[in-house]
């Protein structure tokens, strides 16, 4: 389906809209230009509404948006509004033309709310002869763009960025993806024909036994029930392959929180560093009392008199021993002089008996010496108490002063160390959440276990299976048997034949959609989605590494190592956004389903070259043998910025919707009425005109073009 | 068209695996594969659907019937 015309009648603000969309495979794009406020939502809602009606808009407003009509609507006046999409539908045998028309009358009361009529729906194929009505529908607009792939079609900014992710179990958050996958590819479709297709063959099956009668009817009542257990043996499988799988994911999810927790550290090591630091603090304290006291002895040495006094002394040494040289000390003649006399004879032999002439002039020279030379004999007595002194071993004050300090400084560089280690132990520690610990490590127990109960029950199923197979084979051979010799008409025969045949082809179809198709879905979001993100294939150090589509329908993203990554914590809003269309025209593409795809505010949190590569990436025209399709942006002038040039060659179309409200303080001209609302011009984004023009459009550069206000 | 074009693009595929009961067989069951498909976002019943298979099967087995010579027994 393509929608080529959208007219609003009296939704909200939105008065009287007409806006032609781009059909041309060529130019897919079209631009509606609206800044917030002029009626984006309300278009979107509009158009859902003109759908679906009225469930379809209950599922994605709030309460408070239900009411069609504007709130400015005077009460007590039934207010018309109406809807009407012309679309086109192309399928092997040509495109056809239709045009779908919903209205409803509302009437506003006092109090704000609404009497709301019921509801008018009306499908008509244009064709040349004229137009031709169609039954149901519902139907066909289900057939055409099934409800329940709403927001697959039609998108809002940030449902763009929820589609895959949400604050929900992965399973639960990826329904939509689930669905969309299935609904598109027609897995779901063919899901249920194999179903109905087996019931219409048993019960051909039980029409030919009956025919046939006695033992045939006997073995096919008893090959029936072995195959309903087989069924639901498959379906027991089945479901406990996907709590396996659950299980398993939830195991990794927990592994990775633990792992997260880890990563700041073992509570147990952590508590074994904080000690291990502690006792090394504790054994620095006792080296640095030591220390100190080597120091305080050190104040206390005769190293340090010899520091301060070794000099002066050494030098008085010096002299005293020039002076012993000298013979003026040590002070021996007094003595020798007094013995002399005492003993009556000189050294020289002459008598210095008392009365002779020697004696008198010895005494003589005793009482000069003695008067004279008292400092010679405090010098002499110096030197000989100062002899002591030179047997002293004369430490290095210096030396072992710079040892001691060189040794305190080291201690109080490791207490230093290990003080700011021992605090960041400290804050690590206060950073784990002991009980998660022991949560995540309890469940990581509890899961273990439950995995080997379900690989028990697997195993089980296996066993039961085998059996009731190999029951199932040899009554199978036992119908052929009876059915040999049984009497079945030919036509039955044939119409069981047949059944087989369309059983086995719907099987077949559905294998190959449920695997190498989304293989090629799979593998098409992997490359646009790193197309718009700007990695290469060959980059191996980005975060994120591959996207890929798993076996039970989830998106995973998976990081280095192989990693899987969690879209709500651990990629960004952009890159959630370049995830989620990757994923909706990967899909659309492989399913060659040919649908609008209308994004209200796309590039909200997209700048730079990502926006440039994203619109890039979801306006390019499709490639010779691609599924053609057709892709409405709503844009703000912000999000237009720095991607005018691609929006010029790829847009087929261009309107822009405006709100009466914006003026004067952004809106520059006044198109009169009294109720606010909205409208739109065919101003493209290059562009300006009596009814868009708004007061920093000049500033943009944007052309002014005529334009009706009336 | 519906929006699972490919059901009809791999069941043209696969069905080269059945027997070609008569001229067109193959085409007969594409078509009717196809609008089982379909035709369920217009019923709601099972009863529904499955009669809607019993019909197709009874029409293709009654061309196979006439045109095929037989059935594979």
């Amino acid at each position: 389906m393509k929608i080529q015309r959208i007219r609003v009648h009296n939704f909200k603000l939105l008065k009287d809209i007409d806006i032609q969309l781009s059909i041309d495979p060529a130019k897919p794009l079209t631009v509606i230009r609206a800044e917030n406020g002029s009626g984006k939502t309300s278009l979107h809602y509009a158009i859902i509404w003109g759908l679906y009606g009225m469930d379809a808009l209950k599922s994605i407003a709030s309460p408070a948006d239900i009411r069609l009509s504007s709130k400015a609507a005077p009460s007590g006046s039934p207010v018309f509004i109406e809807v009407v999409l012309d679309f086109q539908i192309t399928d092997e045998a040509g495109t056809e033309r239709y045009q779908l028309t919903r209205h409803v009358q509302e009437t506003p009361q006092v109090a704000g709310s609404v009497v709301r009529g019921r509801e008018g729906v009306k499908l008509s194929k244009l064709t040349a002869a004229g137009d031709k009505e169609l039954d149901q529908p519902e139907s066909w607009l289900e057939q055409w763009l099934p409800k329940r792939l709403v927001d697959i079609f039609f998108t809002n900014g940030d449902d763009v960025q929820k589609f895959i992710t949400g604050k929900q179990e992965a399973r639960v958050r990826q329904e939509k993806v689930h669905l969309a996958i299935e609904s598109l590819l027609g897995i779901r479709q063919l899901r249920t024909a194999v179903v109905d297709i087996e019931t219409v063959q048993s019960g051909l099956d039980r029409k030919a036994a009956r025919d046939a009668g006695g033992k045939l009817e006997k073995v096919t009542g008893e090959l029936e029930r072995l195959e309903l257990a087989l069924k639901e043996i498959d379906e027991e499988y089945e479901k406990h392959t996907v709590r396996l799988g659950n299980i398993e994911k939830n195991h990794i999810r927990k592994t990775r929180d633990l792992e997260a927790i880890r990563g700041i550290g073992d509570l147990d090591a952590i508590n074994q560093e904080i000690q291990s630091l502690k006792g090394d603090l504790a054994s620095i304290e006792g080296y640095q009392k030591k220390n100190l006291a080597t120091m305080t002895g050190l104040l206390r040495s005769e190293a340090l008199s010899w520091t301060l006094s070794g000099t002066p002394l050494m030098t008085g040494l010096a002299r005293l021993d020039e002076l012993k040289d000298l013979r003026k000390i040590p002070k021996t003649s007094t003595q020798i002089l007094e013995d002399r006399l005492e003993l009556g004879i000189c050294i020289c032999g002459e008598n210095l008996d008392p009365g002779s002439p020697h004696r008198d002039e010895v005494a003589k020279l005793l009482a000069e010496q003695q008067d004279r030379d008292a400092i010679a004999e405090r010098l002499t007595d110096l030197r000989y108490r100062a002899r002591a002194l030179r047997s002293v071993n004369q430490q290095d004050f210096a030396g072992a002063r710079a040892d001691a300090l060189g040794e305190f400084a080291k201690l109080a560089d490791s207490v230093r160390s290990k003080t700011t280690a021992l605090q960041a132990a400290k804050e690590r520690r206060a950073l784990i959440d002991d009980t998660r610990v022991r949560e995540l490590a309890e469940e990581l127990t509890e899961l273990d276990r439950k995995k080997g109960d379900v690989n028990f029950k697997l195993g089980n199923l296996d066993a039961r299976r085998l059996t009731v197979q190999y029951d199932c084979d040899k009554k199978r051979e036992e119908k052929r048997n009876a059915e040999r010799n049984a009497d079945i008409s030919r036509d039955l025969a044939i119409r069981r034949d047949v059944g087989l045949d369309l059983l086995n082809l719907a099987k077949a179809v559905q294998n190959q959609l449920e695997g190498p198709y989304v293989q090629r879905v799979s593998e098409r979001l992997d490359r646009m989605f790193k197309d718009i993100i700007g990695a290469d294939n060959s980059d191996t150090t980005g975060v994120i590494t591959s996207t890929s589509i798993s076996s039970s329908f989830d998106i995973v993203v998976s990081s280095q190592h192989g990693n899987s990554l969690d879209p709500d914590f651990e990629v960004n809003g952009a890159s959630q956004r370049a995830l989620t269309l990757a994923f909706v025209w990967s899909l659309m593409e492989v399913a060659g389903t040919v649908a609008p795809r209308f994004i209200d505010t796309p590039l909200g949190m997209v700048s730079g070259t990502t926006k440039e590569r994203m619109v890039e990436a979801i306006t390019r025209p499709p490639a010779p043998g691609e599924t053609p399709y057709q892709v409405v942006l709503l844009l703000t002038r912000s999000e237009i910025a720095g991607v005018e040039d691609i929006l010029d060659e790829r847009a087929g179309a261009f309107s822009t919707l405006s709100s009466s409200q914006h003026h004067p303080l952004d809106l520059v001209h006044k198109w009169g009425g009294l109720e606010p609302y909205s409208r739109n011009c065919g101003c493209s984004h290059r562009e300006q005109c009596n009814v868009c023009a708004r007061r920093h459009d000049n500033d943009l550069g944007l052309r002014f073009r005529e334009e009706s206000v009336a | 068209m519906a929006t699972t074009p490919r059901i009809r693009e791999v069941a043209r595929a696969e069905v080269k695996q059945l027997p070609l009961r008569y001229e067109g067989y193959h085409e007969d069951l594409i078509e009717v594969l196809d609008q089982i498909a379909r035709q369920q976002e217009h019923m709601t019943s099972d009863r529904q659907r499955q009669e809607l298979i019993a019909k197709r099967v009874e029409k293709v087995g009654s061309m196979a019937a006439s045109l095929g010579g037989g059935s594979s027994q």
